[in-house]
């Protein structure tokens, strides 16, 4: 019996290669325009934040304005310089900033003493991608405030506490003031730091995006292969088991089989994609295996299960794409509503693509 | 039971209702056993108990030997030529089932013609033919054929007919679920299904008249 399978398995090929041919040619132009569909075209991309710094700031405004001009700021974030501290409240309450930053009067003046006012950060749900980051971003903003002003406060203290006067102890403060953002600036010492491109280039959109798209092709093909199966088939079946193979004999030929089918599917959308991508793992041809078997035992099982060939390329085709949908394959889940994310975390393709896009990239 | 290859006691069988209740029959070497009754009496349902592949809810079914079951559809592979369907059930090399198929009473089937016919191109007669040859290849003593000459050409049905008579001459015992009268007379039994029991008929009644009184 498994000879006769390998050879039907030889005689489904060219259906295969076909459907591979059309599905995957069309994803992989989606693929390659995505980056510019998701991210260059869409201006909803920019993050606004309200700033609100006092007229007599001219540090602060100095560091704004620094910040400002950061590239990476530029192309995401909209720092939106307001007149007056309820002018931030009222722009993070109406959805209109994503998050606000009210900066209390005489504050640089103030950061190294204990009278220091804090500053004000208001957040909202963070939804996309540009939205969390710029959410870290403040946070470690403020966490370097807070620990440059600790610093200084610490160091002015023991200061004193060693008999120093009050002029000596303040120029301690100020030179750690000064090496504290000094290493803002620098980025000096203590991290080693790696060109953001190199960890960001993992998780590009592209790769995402081709990572679940192949997972989206492989899963769909069980739309093709259903009519491959035999074990769905009540009358097979009885003569299997008449002939000594039982149903799970059969199921774990028919299994193997797909797997075997939906792995060359695999391998030439991977040998084609070597051609696009420098990060591809010649690896994942092993690592992937795992994933390709839980596919096939879905598929497999979802033909037992359902008796029409037919209806079960139907229900793949529906519902495989709505849950795909629903667990980023599609669309990332950074573009989608935040409930989304939530529920994403029960849909068992969202760690199927994670693996497969751990797999062929990480 | 002494020389009965199978032997039915009391079975009683259900499929989504109660289809059959306290069926008795038994057959010998060489019996060819009719099972009459129109569509759904429960005729396939009393054969795959026979094969085993239903469970009695309750009775017994022994059976002396190897039962061999072609079912009303066929298990054929459509892709796959007659050979390839051959060979999936079957240890027998290409020429050893070419042998069978040709010098044995397998070759009244004739499926040596069509040998290398991919299925999906066949007639119904030459997939009856083919699925009846594939279960025969595993040399059954006990073969049981559920509507085996529904929508043939004459050519087939005489064929299967005068295969079903030398298999017999064999010494085999063969169960057939059939509505065709003609199949009938080639059986020394003729058992009717009729309002959930099995009886027997006597010999030379009406099976229209048996069927509809």
């Amino acid at each position: 019996m498994v000879k006769a399978y390998c050879k039907r398995v030889l005689l489904f090929l060219p259906y295969v290669g076909c459907y591979f041919l059309a599905l995957g040619i069309a994803m992989l132009a989606l693929v390659l325009y995505a980056s510019e569909f998701l991210f260059e075209n869409n201006t909803d991309s920019i993050v606004s934040i309200a700033v609100y710094v006092p007229d007599d700031e001219a540090y602060t405004r100095l560091g704004i304005d620094l910040v400002k001009n950061m590239d990476s700021v530029k192309h995401t974030v909209d720092i939106d310089q307001v007149k007056s501290p309820e002018k931030v409240v009222r722009l993070v309450e109406n959805g209109e900033a994503i998050a606000g930053v009210i900066v209390p009067d005489e504050f640089f003046d103030n950061m190294g003493t204990s009278s220091a006012q804090q500053v004000q950060i208001i957040y909202r749900d963070a939804d996309t991608f540009e939205e969390h980051l710029v959410n870290d971003l403040l946070y470690t903003m403020s966490d370097l405030l807070g620990t440059t002003q600790s610093s200084i406060l610490t160091a002015e203290e023991y200061a004193a506490q060693i008999g120093l006067d009050a002029s000596d102890a303040n120029a301690i403060g100020n030179n750690v003031m000064n090496e504290s953002f000094e290493y803002v600036m620098n980025r000096k010492s203590l991290f080693h730091t790696l060109d953001a491109k190199d960890i960001i280039d993992n998780y590009a959109v592209r790769e995402r995006l081709t990572a679940s798209y192949t997972l989206f092709i492989i899963v769909m093909a069980i739309f093709v292969i259903s009519f491959f199966y035999k074990g769905n088939n009540d009358v097979f079946r009885a003569r299997a088991k008449l002939s000594g193979f039982s149903t799970l004999k059969l199921f774990l030929i028919e299994s193997g089989c797909t797997a075997f089918m939906l792995y060359l599917i695999y391998l030439a959308i991977f040998i084609c994609l070597c051609f696009i991508f420098d990060s591809m793992k010649v690896l994942s041809l092993l690592t992937v295996l795992p994933a390709i078997f839980v596919v096939a035992l879905f598929g497999t099982g979802l033909c037992y299960l359902i008796k029409k060939p037919s209806t079960v390329s139907y229900i793949v085709f529906g519902a495989g794409t709505f849950f795909m949908y629903l667990a980023g394959c599609l669309i990332p889940l950074d573009y989608m509503p935040h409930f989304f994310k939530e529920a994403a975390v029960y849909n068992p393709f969202y760690y199927l693509n994670a693996f497969f896009m751990r797999s062929m990239f990480l | 039971m002494g020389d009965y290859v199978v032997s039915v006691e009391k079975v009683s069988l259900k499929y989504k209702k109660t289809v059959l209740t306290d069926v008795n029959m038994s057959a010998a070497k060489g019996d060819a056993i009719g099972l009459l009754g129109l569509n759904g009496s429960g005729k396939s349902t009393l054969l795959s108990a026979i094969a085993g592949l239903r469970k009695p809810a309750s009775g017994s079914v022994t059976l002396k030997g190897k039962a061999g079951f072609v079912t009303q559809e066929n298990a054929l592979i459509e892709e796959l030529t007659a050979m390839d369907n051959l060979k999936m059930w079957t240890s027998l090399n290409k020429q050893e089932i070419l042998k069978a198929l040709t010098e044995t009473e397998l070759s009244k089937l004739k499926v040596a013609d069509f040998i290398d016919l991919k299925v999906k191109r066949m007639s119904g007669g030459m997939k009856k033919r083919l699925a009846i040859a594939s279960v025969l290849l595993s040399a059954p003593d006990i073969l049981l054929l559920d509507e085996p000459l529904a929508a043939l050409d004459i050519p087939a049905k005489n064929d299967i007919v005068s295969f079903i008579d030398s298999f017999r001459a064999k010494g085999g015992t063969v169960f057939i679920a059939s509505h065709s009268e003609e199949v009938f007379r080639h059986c020394n039994k003729i058992y009717l299904l009729k309002n959930g029991s099995a009886s027997e008929l006597p010999v030379g009644v009406s099976l229209t008249e048996a069927l509809n009184g």
